[in-house]
């Protein structure tokens, strides 16, 4: 099961989080341009109104000073008043907002003279009698004066007007096309960021999956392996059940033998006559203890002698001596029984005793490998 | 005596041990015999076998062994050090008549001995000199 991450997941995060930033990047630049670029617009728009506030208080005055000169209405005059003033202020104002730009304007400057020139004349024209005959008429050539100061004060202003209402439409197309790119951009980056997503999804997706199958095939594996493993285990356990059980029957026939053993030799040493083994060449290789207190040997003293050290064989004429021909060996040699013969026991502290003994052939597999010897008193 | 539940005979192969129609109750045998060796070779192969298995010494732990256990089956050497196996025999009949009694004869006249001998109730006799699957079958012979 592949257990690392892949390798397509993280150049694939990066970029998606580099074309996430990037379009927060351009989108935070245009969020502070278009604030920026608020400002310039509102302070362009009070310039604009401003100076067409100024115009329009102009023509009031212009106006209410017209009237006053007609008719000599000290009302009229009073408007006249208050409108110039108010030229004046909104000039001074205009004039602020102009230099607060950081830029000349040409148009404002030459303004400027002629405007002041007209607040004079202004000034002049009402500060004149009221009832003077010829002052009504200076009033009245004034006007006239003043008409034309007037235009060139309101060109002037429009000029200006015009000026920054060309470059309020100017930056409106910038802005427009600002935020076209923006809006492009921003779009862009976020369909490209959903396309990436989508393809580190699907790819995921197959990724996960490939481990959930792999996962299930060692899963899988590993219960056939466990399922294996139990049964080997369950036959394992049978056979050293059934190893065990033959190494208790081998045990228990052992002690079956050790006992048919122990029977024999019981039976054997319960027999009050001498009874002993004897191999092939003659010599003892067991002996009952009747046969040790017969002759007074111990059983290891009689463990290898050879039998004629006990039992000395009888010549049929009664004298007690070597026959040419042992009788014992040729019973051995052909493998025949003697029964009831005469012999004699000799005993290790010399005295003697008359028997009658037997012998019987031991043989294994049809060979004789010995005889068993019995002895019995006359 | 020695008494040992057959861990062995849970885990391995359950034969003889199990009673009809249910696997958590085993038949109880108890061994006496005074010789270490046949005791646990006995014990041993029944476990293997699927019994549970008690082992006593000598006749004071198998008469306290079934007064004080469950045990279904006793097999006994009638040759013991220090008393005879026969009179333990005569003892478990007389406490526990309905427990059958196997016996093992060491030798080989011993069984034509107790034949003889009506007053014991004797429910099997087998030699050591036979095979293991004898007392398995003498046992099984018993519990039927």
């Amino acid at each position: 099961m592949p257990t690392h991450t892949p390798r397509y997941l993280l150049p694939g995060i990066v970029t998606i989080a580099l074309v996430a930033c990037c379009s927060i990047a351009l989108s935070l630049r245009a969020l502070r341009r278009a604030e920026h670029a608020s400002a310039w617009v509102n302070h362009t728009h009070a310039i604009v109104f401003e100076s067409s506030s100024l115009v329009s208080s102009l023509r009031a005055g212009d106006a209410a000073l017209k009237a006053y000169a007609a008719g000599g209405d000290p009302g009229e005059a009073g408007a006249a008043r208050i409108a110039f003033a108010e030229v004046a202020e909104q000039f001074e104002v205009l004039r602020a907002l102009q230099a607060a730009t950081g830029e000349r304007a040409p148009a404002l400057e030459a303004a400027t003279g002629v405007l002041q020139n007209h607040l004079a004349s202004a000034r002049r024209l009402l500060a004149a009698p009221d009832n003077d005959p010829g002052s009504a008429h200076t009033r009245l050539s004034g006007v006239v004066t003043m008409a034309v100061t007037s235009q060139d004060i309101s060109r002037h202003i429009g000029k200006l007007t015009e000026f920054h209402k060309a470059r309020l439409q100017e930056h409106d197309r910038e802005a427009y096309r600002s935020s076209l790119a923006v809006r492009w951009a921003v779009s862009t980056g976020a369909i490209v960021t959903l396309v990436l997503l989508a393809a580190l999804y699907g790819l995921l997706r197959g990724y996960l999956a490939e481990r959930v199958r792999v996962q299930e095939t060692l899963e899988r594996a590993n219960r056939e392996l466990d399922a294996r493993v139990a049964e080997r285990t369950r036959e394992l356990a049978a056979a050293n059940q059934n190893l065990q059980i033959e190494n208790l029957e081998r045990q228990w026939a052992c002690e079956a033998v050790q006992h048919q053993l122990r029977y024999s030799q019981l039976v054997i040493n319960a027999l009050g006559d001498p009874v002993c083994m004897i191999t092939r060449d003659r010599n003892i290789v067991r002996a009952n203890p009747a046969a040790c207190r017969w002759t007074g040997y111990s059983e290891k003293g009689l463990i290898g002698a050879p039998l004629h050290r006990i039992l000395r064989v009888e010549r049929p004429t009664g004298g007690a001596d070597t026959l040419p021909r042992d009788p014992v060996q040729d019973a051995l040699r052909a493998g025949r029984d003697l029964v009831n013969e005469p012999g004699i026991v000799m005993a290790e502290d010399g005295s003697q005793r008359r028997v009658i003994y037997s012998l019987f052939p031991v043989r294994d597999a049809d060979k004789v490998v010995g005889a068993v010897v019995t002895m019995h008193q006359v | 005596m020695s008494t040992q539940d057959g861990m062995a005979g849970d885990e391995l192969g359950r034969e003889g041990g199990r009673c009809e129609g249910g696997a958590e109750a085993k038949r109880r045998v108890l061994v006496v015999d005074d010789e270490a060796g046949i005791r646990e070779l006995l014990t041993q192969f029944l476990r293997l076998k699927g019994y549970d298995v008690s082992a006593a010494a000598t006749p004071d732990e198998a008469l306290h062994c079934i007064e004080s256990e469950r045990v279904d089956v006793v097999l006994s050497d009638v040759q013991l050090a220090k008393s005879d196996g026969l009179a333990l025999v005569a003892e478990i009949c007389r406490r526990r008549p309905e427990l059958p009694v196997v016996v093992l004869t060491g030798v080989i006249l011993d069984e034509d001995v107790m034949r003889s001998d009506g007053a014991l109730k004797i429910a099997g006799y087998v030699s050591k000199t036979e095979p293991l699957s004898q007392v398995l079958r003498a046992l099984e012979r018993a519990l039927l």
